[in-house]
């Protein structure tokens, strides 16, 4: 039998019963007169624009000064590096029962062959010397600890967050993790099935499909950026056991780890927790590729990806920014706000809120440890795909063209600036906060200083760094859609050749 | 169960005497556990002469506030025709009021260091929220009250317009062009069968959008978003006597309104007879889905499922293990309540998501999940599972009382449907007084073989990449894939 929806049918029975709006002045059978609670609030039905009582809200017609402003200063980071070269970074939080964790390395993906980091991390957890991948889920279950192996393109890392009264067994799970992963034959199989599934999953997710195009636009044949975090089919298939014991073996030793603890835990308590967890741990890593360089420029062009049938084109601008730890972070973190950096950016307010194209545009600089990219762009109607495309480069080419207003750039560093404090809220944004710094080398003082630093960047900069790193003549365009519909209109723009995938 | 209790009721800094008495047997003695304290959540609760309810919760832990205001309407209060009416107004409540230029209201929030800022629609309720630095109350609240007695005028074609195309690239994004984007909708709209509040998707039928104009959002605002029907939590770094005076300047001055009538719960589905539904769907890997209507938040039994949940899909659970680490048919699996507040009811989904190498074996994944909870139905859960699922939830909503954006939404959640925000400690305590007998009854009571949803969706070049359903079939008892 075919399904038969009757969608759009009438809203009915239930809702009818629902009373229409009593007539003013009469609310459930009570007649009122005054308003004096929310059950017999009455008046009203619209809103009274006389004059009068357009002067009583006249004092809503220009927005608050703010309160008092407090000084913001980052929590006080305490750095301790254990006999062995583990160093350790605690944060203390006592007002809440928790504790938030990160160790992680120093490099990551772009230390391996593609997909090796994912396949690596995903098994460390299935298994160790003395306990199997049950015993692991057991007990952490029984803790209500979580714990999570990750990698990312710059670094591995295990993300713990754990109750107080359980942090002792959290620790001691990290440790075992870490140090004493087995990587059992048979899970390295079901891991290695389990990324190959999810490689599969992705030709159907047309950000996923975008994102792996823009990095084989932007960087050439064995760069350690191009292939995807997962991997690929091919690369994927011929891992084995054998070379994620290598790699786990030559990334994890504790000169090149970091350890972020923020949460319920003092100094002296968790300088003694440590040791016993990880003072033991004596390896060393095998020396780090050298990081990835900028690749050369490529004239502009346009990947086309065909996704036949679907409604939107997902679209990406994309080019090669600077790496994190760039002398412009703080022009292009500014610069990139009043771009596409949030919901009152040009891109946005252009691409969402003046031509409806979308659900959201943004713009972003990846910043990892080489030259990194840059993308701007979003799911775009499909009809209006080479109109929205249109929009973007308009909006990256005047940025670089113009100098922005002073009010855009005081708006765009006073909201970098001001949001400051809501990332030190929780210890897993504490803790995730902090290892960033570690991972990309960034000096501790990072959050003391940068609220100075952003508030430095001028409208030069802005520019000067628009025109650096936004050279429109050598933009990557990926759009993944209908080929059929749109690709006439994409080669009529005339930003460069369209070339299929 | 016993340990773990203890363990629990110490990390909660609730009383052990209080915690043990819902247990059916005492303790074992184990150490004396550390005794961390959670400060009981510190509220103060009063209404304006309008009607709007205010929950006021200082919180001194990072010098940020959150503001919330939830309006009791939803998408089960769409007007007939009018479909997904509910969201699109949420949008037009961000794109200015009397005093709140165009696009204005996303810039002044941003300028001042927003850090969330988001508006969504469930099926009973609308929430807006922003969280600020602490200096920057006035803001929020000179922004929310605008736009709570003076939205319409500046409501006009142009922004609605914009904000229906914006809609409708949400839908194609997340229900069109999103793999697996329609199965959720898919069994809910058979646990609610059309002419049921729960029926419709939130986002609404395009022909239905087009039909909004000015007059009837106009309409909709007048009906659903007076003051008296509002409820603001503030919660974070201020001082409350402060915090009283603004609130008073800038919504004590808003004009009351007449109050709508809400529907009155539950609403049950009327689903006696379980129906599978086939599902096609252009994407790599097949997927099973089991859904059943279940109590509302907060009613009996709800605590008992969201442990069920844990149970089964938990990173130890018995039916992974076997799904996912010995035979190798599923990669992932969830069993959890739907999302969003759910107040006159809700749906309890299981979804697993089918290997390559578990290609079209959605009998051998049905018959374990069946084997699993006919085993929860005869037995209840083992000590260990329910402690387990009891620490799982537990520890989540400690690490969710972290954030003051998620406190002013939890605050104005109980106030939605326990009719008071000081209900954490009673929330909590269902957990605690979980026991192996009461889980059993709920799996019982809430997830029988019948009547209940079941979808295939299986992976078929050329289909819908959100998936189309192919064949639906009823049965009086579930029904083998």
């Amino acid at each position: 039998m075919k399904a038969h929806h009757l969608i759009g049918a009438l809203l009915p029975a239930l809702l009818m019963a629902c009373p229409h709006r009593p007539s003013p002045g009469v609310t459930g059978g009570t007649s009122a007169t005054s308003a004096t609670s929310a059950s017999n609030a009455t008046n009203a039905a619209s809103i009274s624009t006389s004059t009068s009582a357009l002067d009583a809200q006249a004092f809503r017609a220009k927005p608050p000064a703010a309160l008092a402003d407090v000084p913001f200063r980052p929590p006080v980071v305490r750095r301790e590096v254990l006999a062995n070269g583990l160093e350790i970074l605690l944060i203390e939080q006592h007002l809440l029962p928790v504790v938030g964790m990160q160790l992680v390395t120093h490099h990551g993906a772009d230390a391996g062959s593609p997909g090796l980091a994912t396949l690596t991390t995903r098994t460390s957890t299935r298994g160790t010397s003395t306990s199997t991948a049950e015993q692991i889920d057991v007990a952490l279950d029984d803790a209500g600890t979580t714990l999570n192996a990750w990698a990312s393109i710059d670094a591995l890392g295990v993300t713990v967050k754990t109750l107080r009264p359980e942090l002792d067994g959290a620790l001691s799970q990290l440790a075992d993790v870490t140090l004493h992963p087995t990587f059992p034959v048979a899970e390295v199989t079901r891991q290695r099935d389990q990324v190959l599934d999810a490689i599969r999953q992705r030709v159907n997710d047309l950000d996923a499909v975008k994102w792996d195009a823009t990095l084989v636009a932007l960087f050439p044949e064995g760069h350690p950026y191009r292939a995807p975090k997962l991997g690929t089919a091919a690369s994927v298939a011929k891992l084995d056991r054998k070379q994620l014991v290598g790699f786990h073996a030559a990334r994890w030793c504790p000169a090149d780890t970091t350890l972020i603890v923020a949460g319920d835990v003092t100094a002296s308590e968790l300088h003694e927790k440590v040791e016993k967890a990880f003072g033991n741990w004596k390896s060393s890593c095998i020396p780090a590729p050298v990081p990835a360089v900028a690749p050369a420029p490529r004239p502009s062009r346009i990947v086309l990806v065909d996704r036949p049938g679907t409604s939107q084109s997902q679209v990406a601008v994309s080019l090669v920014g600077p790496a994190r730890t760039s002398p412009d972070f703080a022009a292009v973190m500014v610069m990139n706000q009043i771009l596409g950096g949030n919901l009152s950016s040009r891109i946005f307010l252009n691409l969402r809120e003046k031509h409806g194209y979308t659900y959201g545009a943004y713009s972003w600089f990846e910043l990892w440890r080489g030259p990194s990219p840059f993308l701007a762009g979003g799911a775009m109607v499909g009809d209006k795909t080479a109109l929205a495309l249109r929009e973007l480069l308009t909006e990256i080419r005047r940025i670089a063209d113009e100098p922005v207003t002073a009010a855009e750039l005081d708006a765009a560093k006073s909201s970098l600036i001001r949001a400051l404090p809501a990332r030190f809220e929780t210890v897993e944004s504490i803790s995730w906060t902090f290892a960033q710094l570690a991972i990309y080398g960034v000096p501790l003082d990072e959050y003391e200083t940068r609220a100075d630093r952003f508030g430095a960047v001028s409208l030069a900069d802005v520019q000067r760094v628009a025109k650096t790193y936004l050279k429109l003549e050598e933009a990557q365009i990926v759009v993944v859609g209908d080929a059929k519909k749109v690709k006439g209109e994409l080669e009529a723009l005339g930003v460069g050749p369209v070339v299929a995938e | 169960m016993r340990t773990s209790s203890r363990r629990l009721a110490a990390a909660l800094g609730l009383a052990l005497s209080w915690a043990t008495s819902a247990l059916s047997i005492a303790p074992v003695a184990s150490a004396a556990p550390s005794l961390p304290k959670i400060p009981r959540l510190e509220l103060e609760t009063y209404r304006l002469e309008n009607g709007l309810q205010i929950v006021l919760h200082p919180d001194h832990r990072t010098p940020i506030v959150a503001t919330n205001v939830w309006y009791h309407v939803g998408s089960k209060d769409d007007p007939p025709h009018l479909s997904g009416m509910a969201h699109l107004f949420e949008h037009l409540m961000l794109q200015g009021s009397r005093n709140v230029g165009e696009d204005m209201f996303f810039k002044y929030l941003e300028r001042a260091g927003v850090s969330d800022r988001n508006a969504t629609t469930g099926f009973d309720r609308t929430n807006y929220f922003e969280t600020l630095p602490r200096s920057e109350l006035p803001l929020s609240l000179w922004l929310e009250s605008d736009r709570m007695g003076f939205l319409l005028d500046h409501l006009n074609d142009e922004s609605l317009r914009v904000q229906r195309d914006v809609v409708k690239n949400e839908l194609r994004q997340n229900m069109i062009d999103a793999p697996y984007g329609r199965v959720f909708l898919f069994g809910r709209q058979e646990l609610y069968p059309a002419g049921h509040p729960y029926h419709q998707s939130i986002i609404g039928l395009p022909a239905d959008l087009d039909a909004v104009d000015v007059p009837a959002a106009k309409a909709f605002y007048e009906r659903w978003y007076a003051p008296g029907d509002a409820t603001l939590v503030l919660a974070g770094d201020f001082d409350p006597k402060t915090a009283r005076e603004l609130v008073d300047t800038y919504f004590s001055t808003l004009p009351p309104r007449e109050v709508p009538k809400h529907l009155a719960g539950p609403l049950p589905s009327p689903m006696h007879e379980s129906v599978t539904l086939t599902v096609e769907a252009d994407v790599a890997l097949g997927r099973l889905l089991l859904a059943w209507a279940v109590p509302a938040q907060l009613a009996d039994g709800d605590a008992a499922l969201e442990a069920i949940g844990r149970v089964l899909s938990s990173r130890s659970s018995r039916l992974r293990k076997k799904l996912v680490h010995e035979l190798h048919v599923a990669s992932e699996i969830s069993a959890r309540h739907d999302y969003l507040s759910w107040q006159h009811g809700r749906i309890f989904w299981i979804d697993v998501a089918l290997t390559a190498a578990g290609a079209g074996k959605f009998e051998v994944v049905r018959a374990a999940v069946d084997a699993e909870l006919a085993r929860l139905r005869k037995e209840g859960p083992s000590e260990g599972e329910l402690s387990r699922a009891r620490q799982g939830i537990l520890s989540r909503r400690i690490f969710g009382l972290e954030r003051v954006t998620e406190r002013a939404d939890v605050l104005n959640d109980y106030a939605h449907l326990a009719g008071t925000p000081d209900y954490l400690e009673q929330d909590l305590a269902r957990y605690l007084a979980l026991t192996a007998v009461s889980v059993r009854d709920a799996v019982r009571a809430h997830l029988p073989e019948g009547p209940r949803v079941i979808e295939l969706v299986k992976p078929t070049k050329g289909a819908a990449v959100a998936g189309a359903i192919v064949e639906r079939v009823v049965s009086a008892k579930a029904v083998s894939p």
